[in-house]
């Protein structure tokens, strides 16, 4: 994002902060799905993410850090809308509707869904360290930066998340193995 | 599989989905920014650094303290349906409302999440394709907002004293409460009459007959639920420090409306003890909502 918009939308030029808005919205959507692997969430959480982008700016006093400083706020936002489903979820559901996925052919429908099962059961924040360093690419010293949070339990969050994604794919290998005998049979 | 195949995996698999925002969500989104004042920088860079270390404990625990509050602000109720029993109405309160005028501003504040000063808010809940409705409420003072999708009272007070204030967009029940983590497996049809009547067949919890009512300028109906007295929530999936299974104690009064074709839930919610004013207010608050469709 060009340092020049940032500091101008810090100082309330509007126009400069929807510029940013249009640069960043795309990737903070992506990951925000990533995350919630949910379309209508993950609107709700950039939306949130840009207001509040807005509102907090002036604190802003790195403009370097934009970046990492607007992932934080979108993490905690997509904390926010996890806990929210969940809670409000426990009588009423909330209408969302995922949008067309762009099917990735080199992994299986099985595989595929045994880690969409296995994702959904782990905590935002181990969904988020996951996200942020497997599809950002970011090193965990940079994600415990950003988050503010320390390095060893970002680690901590990889390694259960990774653990139970894992285990996620072993079940599904062991149960799809006797399926196929079965078949054979 | 070894480390790198997983990480491969992985990668493959978080690389599929989505990457374009709508422009809708956007407009949105800058139509908020627009209605939101920005935050004005009133800690200079140097200030923290400048401290001594009594200074910075002390602004340290006063920061502990606002996230304590926010966080408790954020757990449900131990309650969600509950109380002593439906009743057959909405009943608007006659008593003062303790809710202060509107602010001076002509338009309302869009809502955020965390402390509210008392005013008229603003906010956008439903998800797509209906991101465009909009609900403004007037709150007094204590009130805690939680964006997108309401406002909550608690204070300070226990949890059987705590009101709130939702707005969605309901597409499902679920047979157990307890199973909010998956798919609603009761389906409710698309009408206000659906949603009325398949609130009214649950029998996790009590529902009062569906009446007929108007909010906001809308017709629809006016639903109590209730959960039994003895329900416990042991045994439900804990998410992090919430409970999202409901408790007793605790009463949902459901405004389910008609808005342009678009069904709609207002939701209010109290406890069994919750203290008459603080009802009188959570009644003012929802006579305040306006909806722009």
């Amino acid at each position: 994002v060009d340092r020049t918009l940032v500091e101008a939308a810090r100082s309330g030029d509007e126009e400069a902060f929807a510029s940013i808005a249009r640069a960043s919205a795309d990737r903070l959507f992506a990951v925000a799905h990533r995350i919630l692997r949910d379309v209508g969430r993950a609107e709700d959480a950039v939306q949130q993410t840009l207001v509040t982008a807005w509102r907090e700016l002036p604190e802003l006093r790195e403009v370097d850090r934009f970046e990492a400083w607007i992932h934080r706020i979108l993490v905690h936002a997509c904390y926010a809308e996890a806990k929210r489903a969940r809670r409000w979820s426990a009588n009423v559901r909330v209408l969302s509707v995922d949008g067309p996925a762009t099917p990735d052919t080199t992994l299986s429908v099985a595989t595929r869904d045994a880690l969409d099962r296995g994702f959904r059961r782990l905590p935002p924040e181990q969904c988020a360290v996951f996200v942020l360093h497997h599809y950002l690419g970011w090193p965990l010293g940079e994600i415990a930066e950003t988050l503010g949070t320390p390095l060893g339990t970002i680690k901590s969050r990889l390694h259960y998340a990774t653990t139970s994604l894992r285990a996620a794919l072993e079940a599904d290998a062991r149960t799809a193995t006797p399926t196929s005998r079965e078949r054979m049979a | 599989m070894t480390s790198n195949d997983f990480d491969r995996t992985a990668q493959a698999w978080l690389e599929d989905g989505p990457t374009n925002v709508s422009d809708r969500v956007l407009q949105a989104a800058l139509d908020e920014v627009h209605l939101t004042r920005q935050r004005r920088a009133w800690w200079p860079t140097r200030r923290f650094r400048e401290m001594n270390n009594t200074s910075r404990f002390a602004v340290a625990a006063a920061a502990v303290v606002v996230v304590a509050v926010a966080g408790i602000s954020l757990l449900p109720g131990r309650g969600g349906i509950g109380g002593q029993g439906p009743s057959t109405a909405p009943t608007p309160t006659a008593s003062p409302s303790p809710i202060s005028p509107p602010s001076s501003s002509p338009l309302p504040a869009a809502l955020l999440s965390g402390p509210l000063p008392p005013g008229r808010y603003s906010t956008f809940p439903l998800d797509r394709p209906n991101g465009g409705m909009r609900f403004t409420f007037t709150v007094g003072e204590g009130w805690q907002g939680f964006v997108p999708i309401g406002a909550y009272k608690y204070d300070d007070r226990p949890p059987a004293d705590r009101i709130g204030v939702n707005f969605s967009q309901v597409n499902g029940l679920y047979s157990d409460p307890c199973l909010g983590a998956a798919t609603e497996d009761v389906a409710v049809g698309p009408t206000v009459d659906d949603l009325a009547t398949a609130l009214g067949h649950q029998s996790a919890y009590e529902a009062s007959t569906p009446v007929d009512v108007t909010l906001a300028g809308y017709s629809g109906k006016y639903v109590d639920l209730e959960l039994p007295s003895d329900w416990v929530t042991e045994g439900c999936f804990l998410w992090g420090d919430s409970f999202y299974a409901q408790g007793p104690d605790s009463r949902w009064h459901l405004w389910i409306l008609n808005v342009d074709g678009v069904r709609v839930v207002v939701l209010a919610w109290d406890f069994a003890g919750t203290p008459p004013e603080d009802k009188a207010e959570l009644q003012a608050v929802v006579d305040s909502i306006q909806i722009e469709p």
